[in-house]
């Protein structure tokens, strides 16, 4: 039974330029218990996926088509109390940049204090607010224990620092705290650790993998680092402009890639134990997104396009590989067959 | 808490910087009148003053010292609040500040009362509409507001009020401690008058800073928590984007007690601004010169009050220490 | 809420260009100063009152006030026999109490309150640019120095300061210009400052000053360039502030001498008449308005197209 199912997102944005298809036409389905890596370059919409999800997309923006399906309820279906209701609580977001991502008047624990209150005990007043009365000390117990679970050290004292006052690596573990806190059944992390340090990153990434088990949860995690997503997933997802390219178990996908785009991402990866290749780069460029190609969206840098591939974008292809759920979308596995 | 600490350390930082900036302000304003063309021996003593007596005043005033020697004695005695004799009414200026103060203090705080009263409410609409009909109405109002010489308001109004005789005062001013309702009644069309730019001004910023701050990341971090959208708004958001508006509103204060001198000419109210340009007319420096110094330091002072109510809504800014 | 898309690669936006792209900044400003109609109508405005300014200085100081005189009335001849009249078709915005017609005044009037302003604030603008740059760029003492200085002046209110100055100064065009410039000198001092700071900070001005560039060419060939869409912005608010400063300062009596005509002049000369006279009270007033409007109106569209960071407003 799947926590979240998506079928066929469509993600526009209406600007000046033209109309964006952010998202195009994008199945993912996430089980309990697993970390699904979404990867994809800059452009890819993967950011827009999560966010078309969480439903904050705000003009110029629209989810133009498709069902999102969360423990069984249709997200787009819901009423904003509903979904308000949802957020934090069964359905929540780690966001890339922590600094930005945190009001910097407001102290880190009273910010995780809200959150908690918000979801046990609901909106408050807000004369109470201001005047602080909403704040219980049972709360910031269990705000400095979920301090002290990502690894904060001095929790106690971290609860009345500012924003400003953590480093980047530390203000990310507390937004994973904040992520986690009221124990939702998926978080989305919206690639939290690009702007990291590797050993931070790693840090954060073997602390996320304990959470996620320890609470059976599920998440979904977005990157552009193939490594990432080879170290944590359990299943990857690879966009392209929009577009899923390729899904599957990641050890099947990443050792058997089956649509080219993967195969160049991963030749692409500069190897250590293969010092005198040449460092390899995927020819051309991202389209424009106003300007998407008719046919394939990867044919013009694909090295074993054809003719067909110019006419239409390919089908996604079930079971292209031995085990489990591994889909692409290219013409050529159709030839296989 | 650490948090009180750092509010002291400020605003004892704030004190060391208000010292020297007063002394150049003093010391400014100081060069500038003694600059001024005229003898104030024969300002004082008038046309019919012989050479003689001219001379025996020049030197009992010590005209004939060095300038710093002069300023020097012109400070300490401000310092202990003898801002010297007016040429003219040889009253004590000190006195006559103080008699005159409450109509302009009356006046000011009348206006800030408008300002606010009008421009935060309507500054919150907007940001909360934008775009939208109201929105679109209330940027064009405030336009016009910063638009229109505050003078020229203050004539417009009294030439409607004035077919409308007797309804609200159109000359002078009763002070509310005598008075209130009529003290009232003779604020509100200065009032209205003065604050208006200010009501703009209010408006503008507040609708920009609050749009910034709604579009700023923790606004959407918040709303992807669940958090909800009235408490959004009012405790995250406008506690952020009111603090440029505090600081703007500060510094306006000045403004304020620029604007009156015009304002009390327009309606006949006694207040500093008045007496200060009847000063000017009549050459009458100390009390030019003392006005001058009484509102600097009052500006100095709200100044530094403001910074400090700024930091203590910022912890940015007592903590990390950026200057303006 | 969410960016438009991630197509951009992350660092493009942080690029450091060596120099603003000038023709598109300037395309970008006309082509949004055409669409607003709001933003039209504060440059038709702007443009045609400074049109109005030279007309009228050639008229006035070399043509002797024929042209005027030909087309309307004689701004300065007096008909006693006409003293205040309402306004007529003769007449469109009535006479004063010397009988002259008040349209031809309101119009030689706009030349003073153009040129006060437009020339106040080039001079604050200049001086104000300078010592923000040298306070942002050397920083340290000088900026303590430099930035305690301009407090000094901006613990005046900013007609208080005009009035004590023109104390000092005496009366006349070029005082007026002067004492108001010295007063919008803080605020250009700040803008520049603050801009420059965060120029300061971006790569290109590291890499001219590893080139050996002497620091006078960084300051004004390579930062100033790229501060200068606040201030433009800025400049154009500080005009209209300008304008109504002046009109304020010859209201109160303290302006250019008669028998130039001032808008400020005008109505200080016509309170006495308020009952009776409303069109003496009525158009300078509004002459005013639309100027400072038109003004204000280009400050608005300017910034909305160059500058999507508000800065402040300055002093009114």
């Amino acid at each position: 039974m799947s926590l979240l199912n998506v079928r066929n997102l469509r993600t526009h944005f209406h600007t000046e330029e033209g109309t964006v298809k952010a998202v195009d036409g994008v199945d993912l389905d996430i089980r309990p218990g697993e970390i699904v890596g979404l990867v994809g370059e800059s452009g890819s919409g993967k950011s827009v996926t999560a966010r078309s999800i969480m439903q904050l997309i705000e003009p110029p923006g629209e989810i133009v088509d498709g069902d999102i399906e969360f423990k069984g309820d249709s997200l787009r279906a819901l009423s904003g109390e509903r979904i308000r209701r949802l957020r934090g609580k069964e359905l929540s977001m780690v966001f890339q940049d922590p600094m930005s991502a945190f009001n910097p008047t407001q102290t880190v624990g009273r910010q995780l204090h809200d959150v908690l209150r918000t979801h046990r005990e609901g909106p408050v007043s807000i004369t109470n607010r201001l005047l602080g009365r909403d704040h219980s000390p049972e709360f910031r117990e269990e705000v400095v224990e979920a301090l002290d679970a990502v690894g904060i050290p001095s929790p106690e004292e971290r609860y009345g620092d500012y924003p400003h006052e953590f480093s980047g690596g530390m203000l990310q573990r507390a937004m994973v705290a904040m992520a986690t806190i009221c124990d939702p059944d998926l978080i989305l992390a919206d690639e939290p650790t690009t702007a990291l340090d590797v050993t931070i990153e790693r840090q954060i990434l073997s602390l996320f993998r304990d959470l996620v088990d320890n609470r059976d949860a599920a998440a979904l995690w977005i990157t552009h680092d193939l490594s990432v997503v080879a170290a944590l997933c359990d299943r990857v997802i690879v966009m392209y402009t929009g577009k899923v390219m390729e899904s599957g178990p990641v050890e099947e996908v990443l050792s058997n890639p089956r649509h080219p785009y993967t195969e160049e991402l991963l030749e692409s990866v500069p190897r250590y134990d293969e010092p005198d290749d040449e460092l390899h780069a995927i020819e051309g460029s991202v389209p424009m997104p106003t300007d998407l190609p008719p046919g394939c969206v990867f044919a013009d840098r694909c090295p074993e396009a054809h003719d067909r591939c110019r006419e239409a974008h390919p089908p996604m292809y079930a079971n292209v590989g031995p085990d489990g759920d591994h889909r692409a979308a290219c013409y050529l596995l159709e030839e296989e067959r | 808490m650490s948090d009180s600490n750092d509010l002291l350390f400020y605003v004892g930082k704030r004190f060391l910087w208000a010292v020297p900036v007063l002394l150049g302000a003093s010391f400014l304003s100081y060069i500038l009148i003694h600059l001024a063309p005229g003898d104030p021996a024969q300002i004082i003593l008038g046309r019919r003053a012989t050479q003689e007596q001219l001379a025996q005043l020049r030197q009992e005033m010590a005209l004939n010292k060095p300038v710093y020697v002069q300023y020097w004695r012109y400070l300490s005695d401000a310092a202990v609040g003898d801002l010297g004799r007016s040429y003219r009414s040889q009253q004590k200026v000190a006195t006559m500040i103080a008699q005159r103060l409450p109509y302009t203090l009356q006046l000011a705080v009348g206006s800030l009362i408008v300002a606010l009263g009008i421009g935060l409410p309507t500054g919150i609409y907007a940001s909360l509409n934008r775009n939208e009909f109201g929105d679109h109405v209330s940027r064009i109002v405030a336009l016009l507001g910063i638009s229109i010489p505050n003078f020229w308001l203050g004539l417009m109004l009294i030439l409607l009020i004035a077919v409308h005789v007797g309804v609200v005062p159109i000359y002078g001013m009763t002070l509310v401690t005598e008075n209130v309702l009529a003290g009232f009644l003779s604020t509100l069309l200065p009032a209205v008058a003065l604050g208006t730019a200010l009501t703009a001004l209010i408006m503008r910023m507040l609708r920009g800073s609050l749009l910034d701050e709604i579009n700023k990341g923790y606004v959407q971090t918040a709303n992807a928590y669940g958090i909800a959208e009235h408490e959004i708004m009012y405790v995250y958001v406008l506690k952020n984007g009111l603090l440029p508006t505090i600081t703007v509103i500060g510094l306006q204060l000045g403004y304020l007690l620029g604007g009156s001198v015009v304002i009390e000419t327009v309606f006949g109210i006694p207040g500093i601004g008045q007496m200060t340009l009847d000063a000017i007319f009549k050459q009458d420096f100390p009390v030019i010169q003392g006005v001058v110094l009484f509102v600097a330091t009052v500006f100095v002072a709200v100044n530094i009050l403001v910074d400090t109510l700024y930091a203590f809504l910022d912890p940015r800014i007592r903590l990390g220490g950026e200057s303006t | 809420m969410s960016t438009v898309t991630e197509s951009t690669d992350p660092d493009s936006d942080r690029d450091a260009h060596t120099e603003r792209d000038y023709s598109t900044a300037r395309e970008r400003v006309l082509s949004q100063v055409r669409q607003s109609p709001l933003a039209m109508i504060g440059a038709s405005i702007a443009v045609f009152l400074l049109l109005l300014t030279v007309v009228t200085l050639v008229d006035r100081h070399l043509l002797n006030r024929t042209l005027i005189t030909t087309l309307l009335h004689d701004p300065y001849a007096t008909h006693p026999e006409n003293r205040l009249q309402a306004p007529t078709l003769v007449h469109p915005f009535g006479t004063d109490e010397q009988g002259r017609d008040i349209l031809v005044r309101v119009i030689y009037g706009a030349k003073t309150s153009v040129i006060v302003g437009v020339l106040s604030v080039t001079f604050a603008s200049i001086v104000g640019v300078a010592i923000g740059s040298v306070s942002a760029y050397y920083g340290r003492i000088v900026d303590m120095a430099g930035m305690r200085l301009m407090d000094v002046l901006l613990s005046f209110p900013a007609i208080l300061l005009a009035i004590a100055l023109m104390a000092t100064l005496g009366r006349g065009l070029e005082n007026i210009i002067l004492a108001l410039g010295v007063v919008y000198v803080p605020t250009f001092a700040r803008v520049t400052r603050s801009e420059m700071l965060s120029q300061k900070e971006q790569e290109y001005a590291d890499a001219a000053r590893v080139v050996g560039y002497p620091d006078r060419n960084i300051i004004l060939k390579e930062l100033l360039p790229n501060c200068l869409t606040p201030i433009i912005v800025q400049a154009t608010f500080s005009i209209a502030l300008a304008i109504i400063a002046e009109a304020a300062l010859s209201f109160l009596g303290l302006g250019v001498s008669p028998p130039t005509p001032t808008w400020g002049m005008m109505l200080s000369k016509g309170k006495p008449y308020i009952t009776d006279a409303w069109w003496y009270m009525l158009f300078p007033g509004l002459a005013i308005m639309v100027t400072v409007l038109g003004f204000n109106l280009l400050g608005d569209s300017l910034r909305d197209a160059l500058d999507p960071q508000e800065q402040g407003e300055g002093r009114i």
